[in-house]
């Protein structure tokens, strides 16, 4: 009872193929879904405040999207794999406070602390995962606790840096639109992304995420893929935490904010199903930029804190509903109540031959 | 090979992974014997009633929870934001009327786990992220309608009831082990019980042996939401007065003492009495750490490694395997 494919209905043409297969199934695929999500915050906000789409505005809204977006694109890697990593803000904070602490004593040795929080956070989710098979849900949160623990023990009261030279130059403007910072994240992403969608590395993410027992029979990699995956999660969340602690100069064990929620929202608006083997990065980073910039829409309208906290959830709430698959396997189990459930019932009651 | 010899090995074996799978109480009797043996401040009455007295509100909630865990969903993340709208709706509501503010927190509370547990239930929505969402929108509301000041509550028998004890004992405790009672026995004697369980182990046989699985989902995420709630109700008893955030981490909290008391995350295996033996252990090892003179920060990489260790061992050689 699967989707099959179909012929081409006569009103062809009005729409671009993505939106006519998105519209014909009753929901868009991840990239596209974000990208009309992210056009239709910007023309809403961009009505309502010049601001909005100004420059500066962009510039600023690229260099606060960075640490969220390496955090984001390593959550999708992991779910790809069918596992989630809930510890990615919390290891992010605890690698920015080590390399805090450690400033007086060498970049080279705090650098080189931090990244190792994130590979021994990284090391520990996935051979916890892979090996003793502790689920992942269960794994990362622990991993949060002890980190968020880490963290209180070692900066009970936020730490100042002593470095300003290096949040000056990581915020070095490039031009008229971009900065140090967002150079950087541009890279990393796009590296990762080549990896991830062109590669056979990447499909073999895919491949296990989607069918772990079928690629183990193929002879793919099991317990070393999750391990690298988390591994991958980890140094990137590192990254992320490493750059919000040199832009603020200090660090804090409350910095991390958000970043797990949004990370998770956008793996989701951008394609990702929790049950893994689907996903990409590209659609995960467009999705996480719609979402600040909804944020940032917000704040310059002047809509209230506590109001912005609804209107996120409920984002979080219809990509949940517009992802959730009213079919597993191909076996419809339950009717679901989304659009495409209700257009899907409407269409086979109006042309039941074209079911065989 | 005789019968008998079969026996002795099969038993033979199964000696480390039962024990191991028990893992929950040996760790407690070990902490508690090591806290009596060597640890004055922690044999008082008065403290271990402290323990208890601590564990009880989380544990009342871990109880929902673990319903949710059972039927194989997983978590119930609206925990923190049920907790935070039960303590605000009874103070505000129990000026004017405390059997008001009874019955009002209590509907609330069950219609928000109503509303979970259809989305779960019927739209096949992801567990984690519509609690985590459904969380969010309800504290965000909550804020706005409190704009984050405290609510003080005025003495009525609300209060009086949560904060009364009875030969010495919180009727916080009384309510917990009440509770504790009722959902073991609704698991293990009745035949609802037996269906949530039959949900968790494995959604298509239970849905192919006829059983109508999106209403047993709901059922779950309504008694996770009403325990949430009855929690929230207490917290704002005990404590004169409520915010908006005062329900922010009894999510994962609950959810500790469900995993470490022995529920299977998947679901379809654990216990009422694992949960409460759960709470018990992160009370007692909490106040053991507490009683050494560690620093608070320590408790959460402690609970981090208890619950590593205990999935871990009970996934490596117990009767939860696979």
């Amino acid at each position: 009872m699967a989707d099959i494919a179909r012929p081409t209905p006569a009103s062809a043409g009005l729409l671009p193929a993505p939106l006519r297969r998105g519209w014909r199934s009753g929901r868009l695929g991840g990239p596209t879904r974000s990208v009309v999500l992210l056009g239709a915050i910007y023309i809403v906000f961009s009505i309502l405040s010049v601001d909005f789409y100004a420059t500066s505005n962009t510039r600023s809204l690229l260099a606060y999207a960075v640490p969220a977006g390496l955090v984001a694109v390593g959550q999708t890697l992991v779910i790809a794999l069918g596992e989630i990593d809930l510890s990615v803000a919390s290891v992010g904070v605890l690698a920015g406070i080590v390399l805090i602490v450690l400033e007086p004593h060498g970049l080279l040795i705090a650098f080189a602390a931090a990244a190792a929080v994130g590979v021994g956070a990284g090391l520990f989710n996935g051979v916890v995962t892979a090996i003793f098979r502790v689920p992942s849900l269960v794994t990362t949160l622990a991993t949060s606790f002890i980190a968020q623990g880490c963290s209180f023990i070692i900066a009970s009261k936020p730490i100042s840096g002593t470095r300003l030279d290096l949040t000056a130059s990581l915020d070095k403007p490039i031009g008229e639109l971009l900065t140090v910072r967002i150079v950087i994240g541009v890279i990393v992403i796009a590296v990762a992304a080549a990896i991830f969608g062109l590669t056979p590395v990447g499909r073999t993410f895919f491949a296990r995420g989607s069918n772990p027992d079928g690629a183990r029979l193929l002879g793919l990699p099991g317990r070393s893929l999750v391990i690298s995956g988390f591994l991958a999660s980890g140094l990137l969340a590192t990254a992320a935490g490493v750059i919000l602690s040199i832009s603020l100069d200090s660090g804090s064990p409350v910095i991390g904010g958000d970043l797990l929620l949004l990370s998770i929202a956008a793996c989701l608006i951008g394609g990702s199903r929790l049950e893994g083997g689907t996903g990409s990065v590209i659609g995960t980073v467009i999705a996480l930029f719609a979402l600040l910039a909804l944020q940032n829409g917000m704040d310059i309208v002047g809509i209230s804190s506590y109001w912005q906290q609804v209107v996120r959830g409920v984002v979080v709430l219809v990509a949940l509903l517009a992802a959730t698959p009213s079919q597993v396997g191909g076996v419809r189990i339950m009717p679901s109540l989304g659009l495409g459930g209700l257009r899907e019932r409407f269409r086979r009651r109006r042309e039941p031959s074209a079911r065989p | 090979m005789t019968a008998t010899d079969a026996g002795t090995r099969h038993r033979a074996q199964s000696i480390v992974p039962t024990v191991l799978s028990r893992g929950v109480y040996v760790l407690l009797a070990v902490l508690v014997a090591i806290g009596l043996a060597f640890l004055p401040e922690f044999r008082s009455v008065d403290n271990l009633i402290n323990v208890l007295r601590s564990v009880s509100l989380v544990g009342i909630a871990a109880l929902g929870v673990g319903f949710v865990t059972l039927a194989g969903s997983f978590v119930d993340l609206s925990v923190a934001s049920i907790v935070g709208v039960a303590g605000v709706l009874t103070l505000s509501v129990a000026r004017h009327s405390a059997g008001l503010a009874l019955i009002a927190t209590l509907a609330v509370a069950l219609g928000i786990g109503t509303v979970n547990g259809l989305i779960v239930g019927r739209m096949r929505a992801n567990p984690i992220l519509l609690t985590l969402a459904s969380t969010t929108i309800v504290g965000g509301l909550l804020l706005v309608a409190t704009q984050s000041k405290v609510t003080y509550g005025t003495g009525t028998w609300l209060q009086t009831f949560a904060g009364a004890t009875v030969l010495k004992i919180p009727t916080t405790v009384i309510v917990f082990v009440v509770l504790t009672v009722l959902c073991q026995l609704a698991l293990t004697r009745t035949t609802w019980g037996r269906r949530v369980l039959a949900v968790g182990s494995n959604e298509r046989t239970a849905l192919f042996a006829g059983l109508h699985v999106p209403s047993i989902r709901t059922q779950v995420f309504m008694i996770s939401g009403l325990f949430a709630g009855i929690t929230g109700l207490l917290l704002a008893g005990n404590q004169g007065s409520a915010t908006a955030t005062a329900g922010t981490g009894y999510e994962f909290d609950a959810l500790t003492a469900v995993i470490v008391g022995g529920s299977r995350l998947t679901g379809g295996k654990g216990s009422a009495v694992g949960t409460l033996a759960g709470a018990v252990l992160v009370g007692v090892l909490s106040n053991l750490l507490v009683l050494w003179g560690l620093p608070y920060s320590l408790q959460q990489v402690v609970k981090g490694a208890l619950l590593v260790i205990t999935v871990g061992l009970s996934q490596t050689f117990g009767a939860n395997r696979g």
